[in-house]
């Protein structure tokens, strides 16, 4: 029978659980090893970034959502969420065809429309960044555009994280039109 | 109007064509797109995390690249993880990810990347394909998804994940030495409890994959 919920490992239940483990010192092997190389990218890295409270924040509603935030920000996620994605296709591989990718990672009452209303509001917000940081009549610095954005969009998400995320989109989408966005608003 | 012909003449990409060509898959891919069998390069594929390397080693100056950690990564994985070109241990890049991550070490920066592009494709098309699609291409209905796809011949399967594992990077500099077929078949008895013999286990096998080729 297909569960409308997603597959336990794409769920907070999983975070939660594996931070459990974590703090007993419980974790599987693979998942200890993880750590003591995760432990390297802490010491290299802005550690708030690595805070544990930091991937439920952003505004992230799954496991998956963090995992685009993190590489939104050019880090590589903690071992938690990396074990989130790995098991998650395992499980959908142990299924033998059972469920499709999509039930799950995100359960098959969300199909792509629905889960998609959040997530492609990632471009929405990066592109509405364009056009206040471009707007003629008031100037604003990055950080000040930035504010306005969160604020507008009601965003769950601190400036740093968002400039950043904002940064590598520009540079993976390369050159934007802005009549071609302002089009959109 | 042209471009609505050209691409009407497409064949359909399916998880059949992918499954028959996986043993060249990456190898195939431009071939293949000249003979208009993909409309373009799928994410999940080694030609585009080849190409995905190449960039990112170039880009490893910027501040905000994934390069530096991988960087520090490997040197305290003694460099196992080699980024060749060629000889792929996986099938796919998600299966590379898959079994580092379930091993305990983090992959290489376009193989996260790689999976990070087909999500995004995903989101990005706004429900118009699956996330199936997204990472395996279209499915069919004879055979099912690509899950069901990879159920089939749990025997066959086992035998060539066990010898491409076992010619893995990471095999090689624990000195674990590459196994033969019959190696490989006596294991996939053993491990599951078949009732047959190597010989004839190999028979299937050289007909599974003849059949494929």
């Amino acid at each position: 029978m297909k569960s409308s919920k997603p597959n336990y490992y794409s769920t907070w239940d999983f975070i939660k659980s594996y931070n459990e483990k974590k703090s007993k010192g419980t974790l599987h092997k693979h998942e200890s090893l993880l750590e003591k190389d995760f432990s390297l990218l802490v010491k290299n890295s802005d550690k708030d970034y690595y805070k544990e409270d930091f991937i439920f924040q952003q505004g992230n509603k799954s496991p998956v959502e963090s995992f685009l935030t993190y590489f939104e920000i050019g880090l590589y996620p903690p071992p938690s969420i990396m074990a989130a994605i790995a098991e998650s296709f395992n499980e959908y591989y142990f299924r033998k065809g059972d469920s499709t990718l999509e039930e799950c990672f995100f359960g098959s009452s969300t199909k792509a429309v629905g889960n998609n209303s959040s997530l492609s509001d990632r471009e929405f917000k990066f592109q509405y960044m364009f056009v206040t940081l471009n707007d003629e009549t008031e100037k604003l610095t990055q950080i000040d555009a930035a504010e306005k954005v969160i604020t507008k969009l009601k965003l769950e998400c601190d400036v740093d994280t968002f400039l950043r995320q904002y940064r590598r989109y520009k540079k993976k989408t390369g050159r934007l039109d802005i009549s071609e966005i302002k089009k959109k608003f | 109007m042209d471009d609505k012909k050209e691409n009407k003449e497409l064949s359909e990409f399916t998880f059949e064509e992918f499954e028959q060509d996986s043993w060249a898959w990456g190898q195939n891919l431009e071939a293949m797109i000249r003979q208009r069998k993909v409309k373009e390069l799928p994410i999940n594929s080694w030609k585009y995390v080849n190409q995905l390397r190449d960039e990112m080693i170039e880009d490893s100056d910027n501040l905000e690249s994934l390069e530096p950690a991988w960087e520090r990564l490997n040197e305290l994985y003694d460099g196992i993880f080699e980024r060749i070109e060629d000889d792929h241990s996986f099938k796919l890049p998600i299966d590379e990810l898959i079994y580092q991550v379930s091993s305990g070490f983090y992959p290489r920066p376009e193989l996260l990347v790689a999976v990070v592009s087909c999500f995004e494709r995903y989101f990005s098309n706004k429900g118009e394909i699956e996330l199936e699609e997204a990472f395996f291409g279209k499915s069919t209905k004879r055979i099912g998804n690509y899950s069901a796809l990879q159920s089939s011949h749990p025997d066959l399967k086992l035998l060539e994940s066990l010898v491409r594992r076992s010619k893995s990077p990471f095999s090689k500099k624990k000195g674990i030495k590459p196994l033969t077929l019959n190696e490989a078949a006596e294991q996939v008895i053993n491990e599951l409890k078949l009732d047959i013999d190597p010989e004839s286990l190999l028979r299937k096998y050289r007909r599974y994959r003849d059949n494929k080729d």
